[in-house]
């Protein structure tokens, strides 16, 4: 085999270049984080305290189970929109179980109701609730054809809808301590829903990497075309991962009715856009295909150091929302720039 | 029906290799909805493919060949007609279908059909064999998957850094060697190539036709579509010549010429009726 030796020159050139995007693409935001850090403990000691450290990542927990969740989706180059309003759902649905509809609902919950199992149902009812309104918009989206982004947008007003339903438009509030501890309690001085949102991390980490099911997930957001004739059942995968999303949300939901001691209609209320910019932030490419778990465990991280370290800079909660939104997208710009770069590569 | 034109035709059984019919397709058609505009009618195709015979299907671009392998493995419908895989009529709907029966497709266009650009050599390379390459049911077995990968690098020649490397950053003829090798992993049966070579350097090329040839040696029947006739003509044991979506003539590839191909694939019987046996 003999090849002429210039195109063989620039290539290692080229490869080069692509495995110093591919470093930052992967570290940036590590990076960022870190500096980032660095800055707020300068400004205020008290910012890399331990305490104020698990209060961030004890914030960040909800948004980071839906962040897992959402990683996936965004893999597909799908969206979700819903997420909020699924938790929502789930959250009221299973409280509603718990306490009923009608008026024993203003009664605090007896302790030994259920057994003591009461925060088991609840577990049950909002990840199954969860998980079947995930379902439904997998199979909209796969059999009518209808985009992701419509159908979840359409998602998102149908579940909180759903929600005034069974909450019959008021709070459920008041549950037994064994489903509190879900969402205040602590284990080994971790919050519990810090312990959460790792084994899902966890799980989502070696769902993607380790098994079979996530090189098809990639798959299919990389190339579904190709995907298809490689003999993967695209349909099929993509509800899937919808079911997996609406299954985090609804856990997300548990956790959230668990730490308010409470099911409201607003639970989880534009909490869609703060997941989907964490997944973004970390790297996980909108067109698909590209990303990863780890990198939205450090986009959710980074969102909840960003808001806790304005406020104990002191900075008003005006501004805080424009420097959010200008780091969002930034994070896409730079997303956009790096794939376009190994994208003008890859088609020579 | 008239026949408008003297076609060489011979009997199929004569002179072909191989005993097993590995694939056999009769009466194949789809002349009232195509399933896209580009979509080109297939008329009443009938063929077979023997065990460690490889099949050319020559014609124009637009003549239907891609159309035909692309109905047999389940990626587009067909009307009527049926395909038997080593003697049994099978119902292949669709692609996962073709490959859990051990029937593979070397999609034509490999950047927008084959490969993931921005994947992996691994992840491109062993997607269709996962099922054959797990551990505890779900799990990627990644040692058995590197071992793969290491005997295709060495039996394919494939230029990469590593098994990690970005499919996008190869070269042409490697890239298409990554896709040869991912439907080659799954040990198929059948093979059905599109363009093989489309677009690869000369080097490459030679070592493709290599490659299929020890393959249909070790048995397994090839289809190959291509819009080079040298290519059919020195890789093929058998031609058949398509035009707008019909059968114009059959013939061995050791009496094939590039002219008298070229005349059935343009001039070829438009109305007329080729009668091949299939049996």
């Amino acid at each position: 085999m003999n090849e002429a030796t210039a195109p063989e020159t620039e290539s290692v050139a080229i490869r080069k270049r692509i495995r110093w995007i591919a470093t930052l693409e992967r570290f940036g935001v590590v990076l960022f984080l870190a500096v980032m850090m660095l800055f707020f403990t300068t400004q205020n000691i008290r910012f890399i305290y331990p305490r104020n450290l698990f209060n961030i990542l004890s914030d960040v927990s909800i948004y980071g189970v839906m962040a897992v969740g959402m990683t996936l989706v965004i893999l597909t180059a799908g969206i979700d929109l819903s997420v909020g309003a699924i938790l929502a759902f789930a959250a009221m649905s299973a409280a509603a179980v718990l306490k009923g509809t009608g008026e024993s609902r203003a009664i605090p919950e007896d302790p030994l109701a259920f057994g003591g199992f009461a925060w088991l149902i609840a577990l049950a009812v909002a990840t199954g609730v969860g998980s079947i309104c995930g379902w439904v918009q997998g199979f909209a989206t796969t059999r009518l054809k209808v985009p992701p982004f419509v159908v979840t947008l359409g998602g998102m007003t149908v579940w909180r809808g759903a929600t005034l339903v069974v909450g019959e438009g008021s709070p459920i509030s008041g549950f037994a301590p064994g489903l509190r501890w879900w969402g205040n309690g602590s284990f080994l001085f971790v919050p519990i829903p810090v312990w959460v949102f790792a084994v899902v991390t966890l799980s989502g980490f070696i769902l993607l990497q380790y098994t079979r099911y996530g090189r098809q997930v990639y798959a299919v957001g990389g190339n579904p075309e190709a995907a298809r004739l490689s003999g993967l059942r695209v349909s099929r995968i993509l509800v899937s991962v919808y079911t997996i999303m609406g299954f985090l949300a609804g856990l997300a939901g548990f956790m959230e009715m668990a730490r308010l001691d409470s099911a409201e209609a607003v639970a989880g209320e534009g909490f869609e856009l703060r997941v989907i910019a964490s997944v973004v932030i970390g790297g996980t490419s909108l067109f698909g295909g590209l990303g990863g778990v780890f990198g939205t465990v450090v986009g959710t991280v980074l969102i909840g150091v960003l808001l806790n370290g304005l406020v104990i800079m002191n900075v008003s909660a005006y501004y805080q929302q424009i420097i959010i939104g200008v780091i969002i997208v930034l994070a896409v710009a730079f997303d956009t720039f790096a794939k376009s770069k190994s994208g003008s590569i890859s088609t020579r | 029906m008239m026949v408008g034109r003297n076609i060489e035709t011979r009997p199929s059984t004569r002179s072909r290799r191989g005993d097993r019919v590995m694939l056999k397709v009769e009466h194949l058609s789809r002349t009232k909805s195509l399933p896209s505009p580009q979509a080109v009618m297939l008329r009443d195709l009938s063929f077979e493919v023997r065990s460690g015979e490889i099949l050319g299907l020559a014609g124009l671009v637009g003549a239907g060949r891609t159309d035909l392998v692309r109905a047999i493995y389940g990626a587009e419908p067909f009307e009527s007609g049926t395909v038997y895989l080593e003697g049994k009529p099978v119902n292949i709907d669709s692609p996962d279908k073709a490959i859990e029966l051990g029937i593979a497709l070397v999609p034509e266009d490999r950047k927008q059909h084959g490969l993931f650009l921005t994947h992996s050599v691994r992840r491109n390379l062993t997607l269709p064999s996962l099922k054959q390459l797990s551990r505890f049911r779900y799990f990627v077995d990644r040692t058995a998957e590197s071992a793969l990968i290491g005997r295709f690098k060495k039996d394919l020649r494939i230029r990469m850094e590593n098994e990690d490397a970005i499919v996008g950053t190869l070269s042409g003829g490697h890239q298409q060697k990554v896709v040869l090798a991912r439907y080659l992993a799954m040990k198929p049966k059948v093979l059905l190539v599109d363009e093989p070579t489309r677009g690869i350097d000369v080097g490459a090329k030679a070592e493709v036709h290599d490659l299929l040839r020890q393959l249909a040696q070790s048995g397994t029947a090839i289809v190959v579509v291509s819009s080079e006739l040298p290519e059919i003509i020195s890789l093929c044991d058998w031609i058949i010549t398509v035009k707008e979506g019909r059968f114009t003539g059959e013939m061995a590839a050791a009496d094939a010429t590039e002219e008298k191909l070229m005349k059935l694939m343009t001039l070829g019987a438009g109305e007329a009726h080729v009668h091949h046996p299939v049996n």
